[in-house]
């Protein structure tokens, strides 16, 4: 099945084949992807990045990146506190892209990280647009100065008073207060826990999506994994630390 | 606990989370594609998809989401708030001025509000727009704000061209430091005389400009006075608006 084909397929899900300019200096690259597309049943195969890059010349390109991220998206948007609104959000970030992708269609390949990475920076900016305009303010410097020279991991701690915490995880309530200590973070801590474990983002791309620097990001996470270790020391009844 | 078993625990414990949906829960098999919004919602629709999105929930609030990226034209915000219900794009408006839409709905309103003094009301201001330039643009902070800013850093030079009206509108702080508006026309202008008004957080600026022909078409302009007051006067943002007043 041919790219064309396949996008005129993908036409019926709701995209359109929509021909775009080309510049000379990126043709060739996404007439090489859209090659390798002809042996490939659809797009499903194809990099992020790679779609991005057919998005300029093949609109339909960006429906399978909407189809991989808008439902964690909508995760990322709900997780940051944004609620009912969170596909609203999701939503915007695919606008925002595009409206971007329009202006300047290097943007992403110049700027360089990956294409995630960018999506999530892209989110992250609407979360905190979000917010502004409900007249609260997420300030993502705001525990950068978190200290980081503490000799003792209390996650290590907690996980080896507790009998076992990944067998326990299997009883609800201990899946209650894991969900409940990282919730209750404060928002600059629960958004890099959740973008490093539930979204699995790399630090690198964490530090392009936050645009923090990669020691800040280090930083955060490990406080943040800290916080819960002592959130769930309590919820979990174990010893202080003072008693041991 | 290594960092592979926390984002184990983490994992599990938001694994049977309730399901998000695959797409926008108000979108419809109706609506066009999310990747035609942009163009459709900037250089317009087709007519089948223009009374779609227009009754359509979900579309008017991607409407309103493309307008946060790019402003919507001005007039079309002046008819919207000359006369709301006749807005077609009601919804997508309401939405858009309850957020980044507010801050040129003031510029506009104050255009509103003037022409309504000038008993240009309902049926009327929608013909004068159709004989009125005017741009949305960004001010140069003026020097007196910005201690370190140099002279050459507050001189600046906006244009806006208006192909369908034939009318080109640039906005100068000349080296002198004035503040001054010029107006290029098609021959078919000359003589005609045009009220410029510059809006912004401050009393507006006003002139009255006469086109006078030249050998390249007709031209006027206007020394609004020093720069660096009438910047303050203005705030960050400004609505220039040209009318031709002897329509």
């Amino acid at each position: 099945m041919s790219a064309r084909a396949t996008a005129l397929n993908l036409a019926s899900f709701g995209f359109f084949w929509l021909p775009g300019s080309r510049e000379t200096a990126q043709t060739l690259r996404r007439e090489t992807i859209i090659e390798s597309m002809e042996s490939s049943p659809s797009l499903d195969g194809a990099s992020d990045e790679d779609l991005m890059e057919l998005y300029y010349s093949m609109p339909v390109a960006l429906g399978v990146l909407y189809s991989r991220y808008f439902p964690r998206l909508v995760k990322y948007a709900a997780r940051s506190g944004v609620g009912d609104d969170a596909a609203d959000v999701a939503e915007e970030v695919f606008i925002k892209l595009q409206m971007t992708a329009r202006n300047d269609k290097s943007r992403f390949t110049r700027s360089g990280g990956t294409f995630r990475a960018w999506l999530y920076r892209i989110a992250y900016h609407e979360v905190v647009t979000y917010w502004r305009e409900r007249g609260r303010v997420i300030s993502p410097a705001a525990m950068c100065s978190a200290k980081n020279d503490e000799s003792v991991d209390f996650f290590e701690q907690v996980a080896s008073d507790a009998p076992d915490p990944l067998q326990e995880l299997e009883r609800e309530q201990v899946k209650d207060s894991v969900r409940h200590c990282i919730d209750s973070l404060p928002n600059v801590y629960r958004q890099i826990l959740c973008l490093r474990y539930l979204d699995d983002l790399a630090f690198e791309d964490i530090v392009i999506a936050l645009e923090i620097s990669l020691g800040a990001a280090q930083v955060r996470v490990h406080r943040a994994k800290r916080m819960v270790a002592e959130c769930l020391r309590r919820a979990l009844h174990l010893l202080p630390m003072e008693a041991k | 606990m290594n960092d592979a078993q926390f984002a184990s625990m983490v994992r599990t414990a938001y694994a049977d989370n309730p399901s998000v949906p695959e797409k926008h829960p108000l979108r419809t098999v109706a609506c066009p594609p999310l990747t035609r919004f942009p163009a459709g919602v900037t250089e317009g629709w087709t007519a089948e998809e223009q009374s779609h999105t227009q009754a359509c929930a979900y579309c008017q609030k991607v409407t309103a989401m493309v307008w946060k990226e790019q402003p919507p034209p001005w007039g079309t915000m002046a008819s919207y708030i000359a006369d709301p219900e006749l807005c077609p794009e009601l919804r997508a408006f309401q939405i858009y001025v309850g957020s980044k839409g507010r801050r040129y709905y003031g510029l506009v309103r104050q255009f509103v509000e003037a022409s309504s003094t000038r008993g240009l009301l309902g049926e009327a201001l929608k013909a004068a727009l159709e004989h009125t330039a005017g741009f949305f643009t960004p001010l140069p902070v003026p020097e007196t704000a910005l201690a370190t800013a140099t002279e050459d850093a507050s001189s600046f030079e906006l244009a806006k061209t208006f192909p369908d009206l034939g009318v080109s509108i640039t906005l100068t702080n000349a080296p002198t430091g004035n503040l001054t508006v010029s107006l290029s026309a098609d021959r078919r202008y000359g003589g005609r005389n045009v009220q410029v008004t510059v809006f912004g957080s401050g009393e507006p600026l006003q002139a009255g400009i006469r086109l006078n022909m030249g050998d390249s078409g007709a031209h006027g302009r206007h020394v609004f006075g020093p720069a660096a007051p009438l910047l303050n006067r203005l705030g960050l943002d400004c609505l220039v608006t040209a009318s031709f007043v002897d329509d």
